[in-house]
């Protein structure tokens, strides 16, 4: 019983796990890496929620929000743009 | 059951070792079918070892004598509950626990990366199955937990009697699930490393494991400490012991990464730091496995000598030397591009504490190596105490609590004066108010711990202050009432507010720790029934005996009665729980319930000003010759009489027990080192919660709403 459960278990377990390489597919892992693009651009703009979020609670005054706020926003849009640029070359 | 048990354990070796080279294999030749079959190994060993797992606890469950591991853990009157834990109070069960959690943290972090990082995945998918190859190796060769035992024993040894306690049964897991998650930012780091990506996108995946390894520590740390206060009965809740250390050691770097990880995320530098600190952090989590289990160190809280040392140290200098090179092989992409704008930004302050945090655990780390750095220099083994541990921890704490104050004050990149006055003052006059207070008060003198109470009430006015400011803010901005302007802050903001209510926990806590190290006051006496002793301001009366027979154990104690300036304010039962040894046939039907282990259960009155506590040592030496006049009449008495004759001897010591030793300890607020761990945790739990998921805009519409988005943020 014992050893029938385990024979069930080992085959069932080679089965899975080398299937990808006899039926050579791809299991999901074909797209360009972008990750670390989409990282910076979610960084850049989560930079410029916390800029608005510390003027609001007083540690950055307006005209230095607004410089500020400025400098984090051009940051984001670059961001964006090479995200946009990396996704179009992979398309 | 036992044969399909041990065939799991080896299939899980040949599946962690078969899915890290297919992992690398796939991974060097871009090839993601090798890739697929690496990642399915890694869930398949999660599932074997779950399967080897849920037969040993079905041998416990069962009291199945003939695994070696029930025999020796566990006993048909064992409560049912701890049958189910005691499995990781052995050195080969605990082994078998780390890697089951290693492997299910492993799934869980390669799932995660496929999204979101995936070239790096095979490597620490790689990375993390050569870890659990090497437990699995250990387990399977050194340390096996399915052994069987032949004759099959008729009863158990039984379950060490200390850890028959609540924490004990959580603690284990949760310091194992902290050093297990902690190998995650290893693994990715490595790989970051090897695929040259040290961008933000290996700290995307990592973060929430850095922050759940963090937790599971930090409550792994807090039930120890509950356990040593209310069970060990010595009075204390931490004792630099080296096993304790080992824990600290990974939470401290753990602490520090969790910071300089947010500087990497926002600023794009500090890599080369970040990549060590994930590196560090996993290996202090081996190292402290390693001392647990090698026996090098003595320790309460060790499986003791072990033939694990050896192979352990290889791994651990393997580890060390491999990650070392690869940091040094990718310095050119390390460089950050980006540098600090401002020496005063909160940037800044999450780089200073990270010195001290890291100071800290250089501390600690060269503390509990002493004896071993001493034998190594002079050939004598010398260790330091406490009094070392805190000479230099507590000015590093005393800095560390005031930068968790000062951070959340500052603005990311620079700060200007004005926006500082407007900031600090408020905290700044707390800090103040507390220290003249204390200055003036009748407080005896404790420099060090007053100074902790001003930069915790600077701290903690500072979180305060954040949180009004940032409500008043959304109130002002939705027109919403205040707990739900509250709620909304912190529900749009979690990893922001939830590590500011993890800084008020942290101030909390290391209040409760100052005030109890520094005006705890100890009277040990000796006392006879009807005798008094007054210890801190408090009377404590002896009244009366107390002995209790078990099924498991003999409870011999006293009932205490504490006055405070006359007023009855508690009763306290501590007592001393005694055990017996399987032994019979050579200590005898009595004598061997005081031969085996004993424990202490500790008499406690605890509110939020201060601790009574009081633990007893009965005298049993008048009662020796009445345990041997038993045991020398009827030897092997055993069965039905054994309960009687212990009844008898109850009886005999509620009537006339001799004097008692007891320690009693009045500690000021050591409830808040309890309460300041859960606030703090619960900071954690708030910051690790996941966000719900907004609608997908494009990229460009969300840029140009950032404002807007911002001002709903607030």
């Amino acid at each position: 019983m014992e050893a029938a459960l385990f024979i069930a278990l080992f085959t069932a377990v080679v089965a899975w796990t080398t299937a990808p390489v006899w039926r050579r597919r791809s299991t999901g892992a074909i797209a360009a890496d972008l990750s670390a693009l989409e990282a910076e651009r979610d960084a850049r703009l989560a930079a410029v929620r916390d800029a608005e979020l510390d003027l609001r609670t007083g540690k950055l005054s307006e005209p230095d929000h607004r410089a500020l706020a400025a400098q984090l926003r051009a940051e984001a849009v670059e961001a964006m743009d090479r995200l946009e640029w990396a996704r179009e070359e992979r398309a | 059951m036992l044969l399909l048990g041990r065939a799991c354990l080896l299939l899980a070796l040949g599946l962690a070792i078969l899915g890290a080279a297919a992992s690398v294999y796939g991974a060097r030749s871009g090839r993601p079918e090798w890739q697929a079959a690496g990642r399915r190994c890694v869930y398949a060993l999660f599932a074997v070892l779950t399967v080897a797992m849920g037969v040993i606890e079905l041998a416990f469950a069962r009291s199945d004598f003939s695994f070696r591991l029930v025999a020796s853990h566990s006993s048909t009157t064992t409560p049912a509950f701890y049958k189910l834990t005691a499995m990781w109070s052995s050195q080969e069960g605990s082994l078998l626990l780390w890697v089951w959690l290693l492997a299910g943290w492993s799934s869980l972090a390669v799932r995660a990366a496929g999204r979101r990082a995936r070239a790096l995945a095979p490597w620490a998918g790689a990375v993390l199955l050569a870890l659990a190859a090497f437990f699995l190796g250990l387990i399977n060769v050194l340390a096996d937990p399915i052994q069987l035992l032949e004759p099959a024993a008729v009863e158990g040894n039984g379950l060490q009697p200390l850890l028959r306690h609540p924490a004990m049964v959580i603690h284990p897991p949760m310091l194992y699930s902290g050093y297990t998650l902690a190998t995650v930012p290893l693994a990715f780091a490595i790989g970051a490393l090897v695929t040259r990506r040290v961008d933000g996108a290996w700290i995307r995946v990592t973060r929430r494991f850095v922050l759940a390894s963090w937790l599971c520590l930090t409550l792994g740390i807090l039930l120890g400490a509950r356990w040593s206060w209310s069970e060990l009965g010595w009075g204390g809740y931490w004792a630099w012991d080296p096993v304790e250390n080992a824990a600290l050691l990974p939470w401290l770097t753990g602490t520090a990464a969790l910071h300089s990880l947010v500087v990497q995320e926002k600023r794009g530098t500090l890599k080369a730091w970040n990549v060590t600190l994930a590196l560090g952090t996993g290996v202090l989590a081996v190292v402290g496995t390693f001392l647990v289990r090698s026996g090098i160190l003595e320790s309460i809280h060790a499986f003791g000598a072990s033939t694990l040392g050896l192979p352990f140290l290889i791994f651990i200098v393997a580890l060390v030397l491999g990650s070392t090179a690869l940091v040094l092989a990718r310095r050119d992409v390390l460089r950050s591009s980006a540098r600090l704008e401002s020496l005063v930004s909160r940037e800044t302050v999450f780089v200073l504490n990270n010195l001290v945090l890291v100071g800290l655990s250089l501390v600690v780390l060269w503390g509990t190596f002493f004896p071993l750095i001493s034998e190594a220099l002079t050939g004598r083994r010398a260790s330091v105490g406490p009094p070392w541990f805190t000479r230099y921890t507590v000015p590093l704490a005393i800095a560390a609590v005031l930068l968790s104050g000062i951070g959340p004050l500052l603005a990311w990149r620079r700060a200007t004066p004005r926006a500082l006055g407007r900031t600090f003052r408020m905290p700044l006059a707390a800090a103040v108010v507390v220290a003249v207070v204390l200055l003036a008060a009748p407080v005896p003198d404790a420099p060090r711990a007053l100074a902790l109470f001003a930069v915790a009430a600077f701290a903690l006015s500072a979180v305060a202050q954040e949180y009004w400011r940032g409500t008043r803010a959304r109130r002002a901005a939705t027109g919403l009432p205040w707990p739900a302007a509250l709620g909304g802050l912190v529900a749009r903001n979690r990893r922001r507010y939830g590590g500011y209510l993890v800084h008020a926990g942290i101030a909390l806590l290391l209040v409760g720790v100052a005030a109890s190290s520094a005006f705890q006051r100890v009277r040990d006496a000796r006392l006879a029934p009807g005798a008094s002793a007054s210890v801190g301001g408090y009377d404590v009366r002896y009244v009366r005996p107390t002995a209790k027979v078990e099924p498991e154990k003999l409870s011999l104690g006293a009932l205490l009665e504490v006055r405070r300036e006359g007023r009855l304010i508690a009763t306290l039962r501590p007592s001393r729980g005694y055990y017996p040894v399987a032994d019979e046939r050579r200590l005898g039907t009595l004598g061997r319930w005081f031969e085996g282990e004993s424990t202490s259960e500790v008499g406690l009155l605890s509110d939020a000003r201060r601790d009574v506590w009081a633990a007893v040592e009965p005298d049993l030496q008048p009662f020796r010759s009445m345990i041997d006049g038993i045991d020398l009449r009827f030897p092997l008495a055993g069965g039905r009489m054994e309960p009687l004759f212990l009844r008898a001897l109850a009886e005999r010591y509620e009537l006339d027990a001799p004097p008692a030793a007891f320690r009693l300890i009045v500690s000021p607020l050591v409830a808040w080192v309890w309460v300041g761990g859960l606030v703090a945790f619960g900071g954690g739990v708030l910051a690790i919660w996941p966000a719900r998921r907004r609608q997908r805009v494009p990229a460009r519409a969300r840029a140009a709403a950032a404002p807007a988005a911002a001002q709903g943020s607030a």
